[in-house]
């Protein structure tokens, strides 16, 4: 399954327990297009984050979160590339 | 010349003075009751609906019965039948029930002579559970009756008028027909008391205090009565119980030597010729069917022959498979193995280890088939006996002719017995014997009475005056006999029939022991000894002498299987039983059998057939009504469709005097029943039907109802007929929609709705939820874009172009009114690929504009590269100069990086299209490749089937016979899934014409 970049800007800092239930609430929304939330990674100041999704596609990802209310501005279809360990 | 009808007891017709022989089928004389009872002229049409609403062919079975009842009533110039095209009318007949009618206002000896008219129930042994209109008629006629009786007696016995014994017996029979008055009964027991009979007096007083105990009445009038007249000393004497064993009755077997042989030697040629046979054993009842059969079991067994038994009830006649489940439950689980046991769940859900998904009726009739092979290979021959098939219902019949049918050339020998004259009131059995007759798989014994010898030998041990008496009353009936014996070695009074010498000696039995017989007399002519002892109470170690008792004296038996099931020694002993009891004690018997059974039941159990009887005879229509929801699904699963449509019938009757809530509720169960079972022949009326009682549900306020309603309907025209299948997500959509105010309900569901169809996925459920909201909708005066969307999207799925186009439009300017503007490139969007899709390109070139200018708006996202690859399109397909195939490829290049499958797919498909039509096959399969991927990805059915018989197409045009048959078999799989009736329509046309090599018409 692809993976889906998601980028996030926020006015206001936001705590971990709000976006937990931003995700919660947008559950059933996901499910539905078969999107799974892998990981989050966030910004010193809580204003700027990225979050990361197993979708069929991208657009998947941009119909459920608008669906769940949850801001974005944009989001993308990514190849990983792990580096030389 | 007079010819009289007598219908206040059992029915006779009386010609000069002389009682006539009646024919033998019982709705031949049900007809006639009814024609005699209601007196005025009635439609043929009417008549076969009451009477042959399940038949092939009812107006020839009503003109096959009133040939059986010309020769009775009607000679050369006397004519009492007048039947023409229309209608028939039974005229110029006298009819006993006239006299008791008019005898409430007439002179006291009159109304005592109207009284003495009465033999006993109105048409008493008439009772037909399965026609329903003509049961509801009976019922009501007998109340009336009844209603009647009381009123005369009340006046008779008020007046104190008359002999002393002759008062008596009026008001004996006053405590009969009405159990439960308390004044009544005390008035019984002080006339007993005056005349003398003190021990019946008291034998009354208890039987009274037991009797109103069970409806919780007060006792407090006989019990006034008791104090004031009980013997002053001593304890009670009753009358002596019988308890001795009679010793008048063979228990072996008698006569039939002929019968028996030839039976014997049909089974050693089954056996050693390896070839199934049918034999039927037909005769009257009581003549020895089932006792020459049991013979011939027993000899089989002995010989190492597998014997099967199962038996058809009347009282069951609805319920398929009666006696195939009952001949096939003996058989151990292990013997049946793992393989079939999966075949034959649908009959033993105890076989069913984990739920199997795919049954099928030719799994089910293989699986016996296969069963009873594996029997005839390790226990040869193999003896499967059917008791009683005039009662048989239709799918027994089925799976009897497909079993025999399928095993010719195994040793296999299936009896049946029939009461002859009542064969030809079952359609489905006389036709499956006719069948075998013409195979020539039938053998046919009739059985006719016994003679002095055997009935001598049948009762050896009464005096030699009694032997000849009995045989003389009996006409060499053996069940009669043995009936008359009994009685004689009792001292009990003999009857001039069956029934009359039951009651007779029903009356000498210990008050428990009587009590027992009438509670198992309800049961049925087959019952569960525990769930007797269940509904009688008491005390136990009574409850089993009780047993015995009476199968010392011949009344019952125990039928030996692991269920400790016991049966009547006959039909007519139980139905002489049963027809005694009063209507209010029937009703009362009934609820708390049906009450037992339904605390004791799981669901769709085999007991739901039984639960719903009771309930129907207890008049508790409700519960009546659920148990036919169950029992008509429990039908289904064992694809007994015919059945499942007569049980939700019924079912929809006894819902018809329920409360507007329940019955919405309940109405809309059985027609899923009645729908799944056969397909409608008005579609678009049952549709109609069931949305009105959706509507009325959700303005009830009754949710779930509304739903299910609405669930249904769509499955109606999606006609994928799983009631179940909706997903977890659904739920939780709904769930959200269900909290709030009226608007967020709507939007909530259309949106769930909108999405699911946006996602290919659960079409059925999708257009159920969208009804629902829709019809919120209305009643609230609310619009909503996604509903307008949702309802373009799924027109489009039902093929409905102009529908599809009419709901974007709506959503479009719903959505801009609202400033959606995300919404409103959504509805446009579709709109433009709708007007591309009907071949309107100017149209779509115009939208186009609009849609790019709305997309400019949009931020990021794969809107605004949609919406340019969109306008190249019409662009490119109007005039290949205007914009080139690279400008088209850049564009879509633009849309495949922001990684939108279904609309790279949308642009990819048309792009292919328009190379295929201009005679590229290679280029068109380039693309219609990539846009496959594209949509398998996000696992779309319907899009995946489309492009698959695209691709089908190009692989021809090339001559690409590998990857045709490759996409070809895929296609073909695919079409087990649920697709849109416009997918499916271009999947058929293409499977046809890749079979014959045309090419299909194209979408």
């Amino acid at each position: 399954m692809p993976k889906i970049v998601v980028e996030r800007l926020f006015d206001e800092p936001v705590a971990f327990e709000d976006l937990q239930k931003m995700e919660d609430n947008a559950q059933w929304c996901l499910e539905l297009y078969n999107v799974k939330f892998l990981q989050s990674l966030f910004a010193a100041d809580r204003k700027r984050m990225i979050c990361v999704y197993e979708a069929p596609d991208a657009e998947a990802v941009r119909s459920a979160n608008r669906k769940a209310g949850l801001p974005f501005e944009a989001v993308w279809s990514a190849d990983v590339f792990e580096g030389r360990r | 010349m007079s010819v009289e009808l007598k219908v206040l007891g059992e029915l006779e017709v009386v010609r000069d003075g002389a009682r006539l022989t009646m024919p033998q089928s019982k709705k031949t004389k049900a007809l006639l009751a009814y024609l005699a009872v209601t007196g005025r002229p009635h439609r043929r049409e009417r008549l076969c609906e009451m009477f042959w609403e399940l038949a092939d062919d009812p107006r020839g079975s009503l003109r096959w019965s009133l040939s059986k009842l010309r020769p009775l009533l009607d000679e050369p110039g006397d004519r009492h039948i007048v039947a023409d095209r229309e209608t028939v009318t039974l005229a110029g007949v006298a009819v006993d029930l006239l006299a008791l009618e008019k005898a409430a206002d007439a002179p006291l000896d009159a109304q005592v002579a109207a009284l003495e008219a009465c033999r006993g129930e109105l048409l008493e042994g008439l009772d037909m559970l399965n026609l329903l209109d003509y049961q509801a008629w009976l019922v009501a006629q007998r109340e009336d009756m009844r209603a009647k009786r009381i009123g005369l007696l009340d006046a008779v016995l008020g007046s104190s008028a008359g002999e002393e014994g002759a008062l008596v017996r009026h008001a004996r029979t006053r405590v009969n027909i009405d159990p439960y008055n308390g004044e009544a009964r005390a008035r019984f027991i002080r006339l007993l008391h005056s005349a003398g009979h003190g021990d019946e007096a008291e034998e009354q007083y208890r039987a009274g205090c037991r009797l109103l105990a069970e409806v919780g009445a007060t006792t407090t009038p006989i019990d006034t009565t008791w104090q004031e007249i009980r013997r002053p000393t001593g304890a009670p004497a009753l009358a002596p119980a019988l308890t001795e064993r009679p010793r008048a009755i063979t228990e072996g077997f008698v006569g039939r030597v002929e019968e028996l042989n030839s039976l014997l030697s049909i089974l050693e040629g089954a056996g050693s010729r390896r070839e199934a046979r049918v034999v039927v054993i037909a005769g009257e009842p009581g003549i020895g069917k089932t006792s020459l059969v049991a013979e011939l079991k027993s000899r089989a067994a002995d010989q190492g022959a597998t014997v099967l038994s199962g038996a058809a009830f009347e009282a069951e006649s609805g319920r398929p498979y009666g006696p195939w489940v009952e001949a096939l439950r003996e058989i151990r689980a292990a013997a049946i193995g793992p393989a079939l046991s999966a075949d034959l769940a649908p009959l033993l859900p105890r076989l069913e280890k984990e739920p199997v998904q795919e049954h099928s009726r030719d799994r089910l009739y293989g699986g016996v088939v296969e069963l009873l092979a594996s029997l005839a290979h390790t226990a040869p021959p193999v003896v499967l006996s059917f008791d009683d098939i005039h009662w048989a219902d239709g799918a027994t019949c089925e799976l009897l002719h497909y079993v025999v049918r399928m095993s010719r050339h195994r040793p296999l020998l299936v009896v049946l017995t029939a009461r002859d004259g009542e064969l030809p009131d079952n359609e489905a059995a006389t036709g499956t014997l006719a069948a075998l007759r013409r195979e020539g798989l039938l053998d046919e014994i009739m059985l006719g009475p016994f003679t002095q010898a055997e009935s001598n030998a049948l009762i050896a041990g009464l005096p030699t005056e009694d032997l000849q008496r009995v045989f003389h009353q009996s006409a060499g009936n053996p069940l009669f006999a043995i009936q008359l014996a009994h009685a004689v070695s009792e001292h009990a009074g003999t009857g001039d029939s069956v029934a009359q010498t039951v009651r007779d000696r029903l009356d000498r039995l210990p008050p428990f022991a009587g009590d027992v017989l009438r509670w198992a007399a309800a049961l049925g002519q087959a019952f569960s000894s525990d769930v007797l002892r269940n509904v009688v109470g008491g005390d136990d170690e009574e409850f089993v002498a009780t047993l015995e008792l009476l199968g010392r004296h011949g009344l019952i038996r125990e039928t030996g299987d692991r269920n400790g099931r016991y049966v009547f020694a006959h039909d007519i002993v139980r139905a002489a039983v049963y027809d005694q009891l009063s209507g209010p004690r029937r009703r009362l018997i009934h609820l708390k059998i049906a009450k037992f059974l339904e605390a004791n039941a799981e669901g769709e159990s085999d007991s739901a057939s039984d639960i719903a009887r009771h309930a129907a005879l207890a008049g508790e229509n409700g519960m009546a009504a659920r148990a036919c929801v169950h029992a008509g699904r429990r039908y289904l699963r064992q694809f007994a469709g015919t059945e499942a449509d007569a049980v939700a019938k019924r079912g929809l009757r006894y819902a018809e005097a329920l409360s507007e809530q329940k019955r919405i509720k309940i109405t809309l169960r059985l027609l899923a029943i009645r729908h799944q079972a056969h397909r409608p022949s008005d579609p678009e009326a049952a549709a109609a039907e069931i949305k009105t009682l959706a509507e009325r549900a959700l303005d009830l306020g009754l949710l779930d109802t509304a739903r299910a309603g609405f669930h249904f309907l769509s499955d109606l025209r999606w006609e994928v007929g799983d009631m179940t299948s909706a997903g977890t997500y659904i739920r939780r959509a709904e769930f959200l929609s269900r909290t709030g105010n009226d608007n967020a309900r709507i939007v909530g569901l259309g949106e769930a709705a909108r999405c699911l169809v946006l996602l290919d996925r659960d079409l059925p459920d999708a257009e159920a939820m969208l009804l629902e909201a829709r019809a919120l909708a209305q009643r609230a005066g609310i619009e909503h874009e996604s509903l307008e969307d949702a309802q373009g999207l799924l027109s489009q799925f039902h093929g409905d172009v102009e529908g599809a186009s009419q709901g974007f439009g709506k959503a479009r300017d719903l959505s801009r009114r609202n400033g959606n503007r995300l919404y409103e490139f959504y509805a446009l969007e579709h709109l433009v690929i709708a007007e591309m899709e009907r071949g309107r390109r100017d149209s779509a070139r115009a939208l186009c504009a609009e849609l790019e200018q709305l997309g400019e708006k949009l931020r990021d996202g794969s809107e605004l590269p949609m919406a340019r690859a969109l306008a190249a399109l019409c662009r490119y397909n109007h005039d290949e100069s205007e914009v080139t195939e690279a400008d088209l490829a850049a564009c879509t290049d633009a849309l495949r990086l922001t990684d939108a499958k279904h609309r790279l797919s949308v642009v990819l498909t048309a792009s292919s299209r328009i190379h295929f039509e201009r005679g590229r096959p290679a280029q068109a399969r380039i693309l219609g490749e990539e846009a496959l991927s594209c949509v398998r990805h996000l696992e779309r059915p319907n899009d995946i089937a489309r492009i698959l018989s695209f691709l089908v197409q190009a692989c021809t045009a090339q001559g690409d016979d590998d990857a045709h048959d490759r996409y070809f078999d895929e296609l073909l799989r695919l079409t087990q899934r649920p697709l849109s009736i416009q997918v499916k329509r271009l999947v058929d046309a293409t499977l046809v014409a890749g079979q014959t090599g045309a090419e299909p018409e194209s979408e």
